[in-house]
């Protein structure tokens, strides 16, 4: 059993660990199937050559793939600890290509106290390629009961 | 094990619809969307998490999920987006081929769990130039068979037409 989170615990300037993922069309094709969204621009290697997607003509990966991977590594640190997923937010700065390696990161930026069980946490996110590009940033504010 | 059931208009083929799609001068803040609800099964959710390379036990594992804070098998938050893709009409914008995304804001109420029916709620809230760029902004207010508030789902596209002529002149 995993320990459980206590708000005044938790320290603001904390860093989640970091995540990475490697990117494929063959991932990509999968999370098409997964979450319904079967966009050309996503699963069309073809037509993003012809039309010349973004100024590279590939394909790019879904912004909502690229979200969950910001709210995953929110969840692995919550879930188990108890807390829950209040709020998750991104913009999407930077294509991602197949090819690329994406690492997610998360630091504790601001505490709300709340008398009710309501208080919550919010992380800053954020994610880099391979070169150190921000592909994307965002926040996300899990509830801690205890 | 419930089969799952998708709307019957769902179509995987984005350009089948594209002649049919609005164009965004067309589009009129406040209109709202014909959707249709979706019954999430756990071959869904666990699909999805596997899409998204999310194996959080709680998404999986039976028992784990019992003795958790959820106590039962949960979705991935996320999971609405294929709740949206499938609620939507097929010559919806958020369908178009070549729209970009250009960021999203998720509030959640109660977890989806398998087997629950939910229903999304959408509206055109906004749209917008900016840098020669056409933006939409729609509000999804997502909820399941007991009306508990799942999702506030803030968000929309860059509508660019990419790469259809004929779309580009509309």
């Amino acid at each position: 059993m995993s320990e459980k989170l206590e708000f005044d615990k938790i320290e603001l300037g904390y860093e989640l660990p970091s995540q990475s993922k490697h990117i494929t069309q063959e991932k990509i094709d999968k999370n098409a199937e997964a979450s319904l969204d079967f966009n050309p621009i996503h699963i069309d290697p073809e037509w993003c050559k012809k039309i010349n997607l973004l100024g590279k003509g590939t394909t790019i990966a879904h912004g909502m793939m690229t979200l969950s991977f910001m709210g995953k590594i929110v969840t692995d640190w919550a879930y188990p600890g108890g807390g829950f997923l209040k709020s998750l937010e991104g913009k999407f700065l930077y294509p991602v290509r197949p090819g690329d390696d994406i690492t997610n990161y998360a630091q504790v930026i601001e505490k709300h106290p709340r008398s009710d069980r309501t208080s919550f946490v919010v992380l800053e996110l954020w994610c880099e390629n391979q070169d150190g590009v921000k592909v994307g940033v965002g926040e996300a504010a899990v509830t801690i009961p205890e | 094990m419930v089969q799952e059931k998708l709307p019957e208009r769902f179509e995987k083929n984005f350009f089948k619809y594209e002649e049919k799609q609005r164009s965004w001068d067309d589009l009129e803040v406040g209109e709202v969307y014909n959707t249709e609800p979706f019954t999430v099964t756990l071959e869904r959710i666990q699909l999805y998490a596997e899409g998204t390379e999310d194996y959080n036990p709680f998404y999986f594992d039976e028992e784990a999920a019992k003795n958790s804070q959820f106590g039962g098998l949960i979705a991935p938050p996320t999971i609405v987006v294929p709740i949206v893709f499938a609620s939507l009409p097929p010559d919806h914008w958020a369908k178009m081929p070549g729209a970009i995304n250009p960021g999203q804001r998720l509030e959640f109420g109660v977890p989806v769990r398998p087997g629950d029916t939910i229903y999304c709620q959408s509206k055109l809230i906004d749209k917008y130039l900016k840098r020669g760029k056409k933006y939409t902004v729609a509000e999804f207010f997502i909820t399941n068979q007991k009306q508990e508030m799942v999702c506030r789902w803030i968000g929309g596209l860059v509508l660019q037409f990419q790469g259809n002529e004929e779309m580009i002149k509309k």
